[in-house]
């Protein structure tokens, strides 16, 4: 039994139909194969799912599709200016060596991105509590808290 | 426990700030001035918590790993 979804995806109208046990990431990855954003435990403790669902940064992997029926999701992949040109955030990421093996950082962007919408002059404190849905085994967190800040004062 | 809730991993509210130093004088007893990374940065973190348990207790545990039931073995034995 399938059920139509109708969202708009990085500002685009989509109309799918599946079934209603589908969860959101499953929708981005295979049905749309938007696959920046990535399945790390299925579970929703690591972050790699995140996305952005109005604005907000929530964990696709355990959020339904149809609960995205007529909002807005944010993937890693639309928040690139139209002519290419990098978000101050990703371009943050690369200056101050924020990525390593780079499966943590599409979430890491989104969830800063969510914050910096919000809150344009974070704390350090306030960044790291952005984050802390997101799990990174390279780093250590340090680069990331230090782009995301440096990306917050322009 | 093969998930993150049960292994738990360090997450950014638990890490203190680090500040990464460049090291770059030769290592006179390295091959060619070579320093090892592997197992020369592995080896002092554990004698690093040693002594800090020391620092703060006054006791000296030498065998890995340090748990709760070793120091409170040891602090009872300090009373005795």
């Amino acid at each position: 039994m399938k059920v139509k979804v109708h969202l708009r995806v990085n500002g685009s109208a989509y109309e799918v139909e599946i079934e209603p046990r589908r969860t959101l990431l499953e929708l981005i990855r295979d049905d749309l194969e938007l696959n920046g954003t990535k399945e790390g435990c299925g579970l929703g403790e690591c972050g790699t799912c995140t996305v952005l669902l109005d604005g907000r940064p929530i964990k696709s992997c355990i959020t339904l599709a149809v609960q995205a029926d007529g909002r807005e999701v944010t993937t890693i992949e639309g928040i690139e200016g139209d002519d290419g040109t990098l978000h101050p955030i990703q371009q943050a990421f690369i200056d101050h060596g924020a990525i390593q093996c780079g499966f943590c950082t599409p979430g890491m962007v989104l969830s800063a991105k969510g914050l910096l919408d919000e809150n344009p002059r974070p704390t350090e404190l306030e960044v790291r509590e952005a984050i802390a849905g997101n799990l990174c085994r390279c780093t250590g967190y340090q680069k990331i808290v230090e782009a995301i800040l440096s990306a917050s004062s322009k | 426990n093969p998930n993150f809730r049960d292994y738990v991993i360090p997450g950014p509210l638990d890490l203190p700030p680090i500040k990464s130093i460049l090291v770059e004088p030769v290592d006179p007893n390295g091959p060619f001035g070579a320093k090892g990374i592997g197992e020369p940065a592995l080896n002092p973190a554990p004698a690093a918590v040693a002594n800090a348990i020391y620092d703060a207790l006054g006791i000296r545990i030498t065998a890995l790993p340090i748990t709760p039931q070793k120091i409170l073995q040891a602090l009872k034995k300090r009373e005795g």
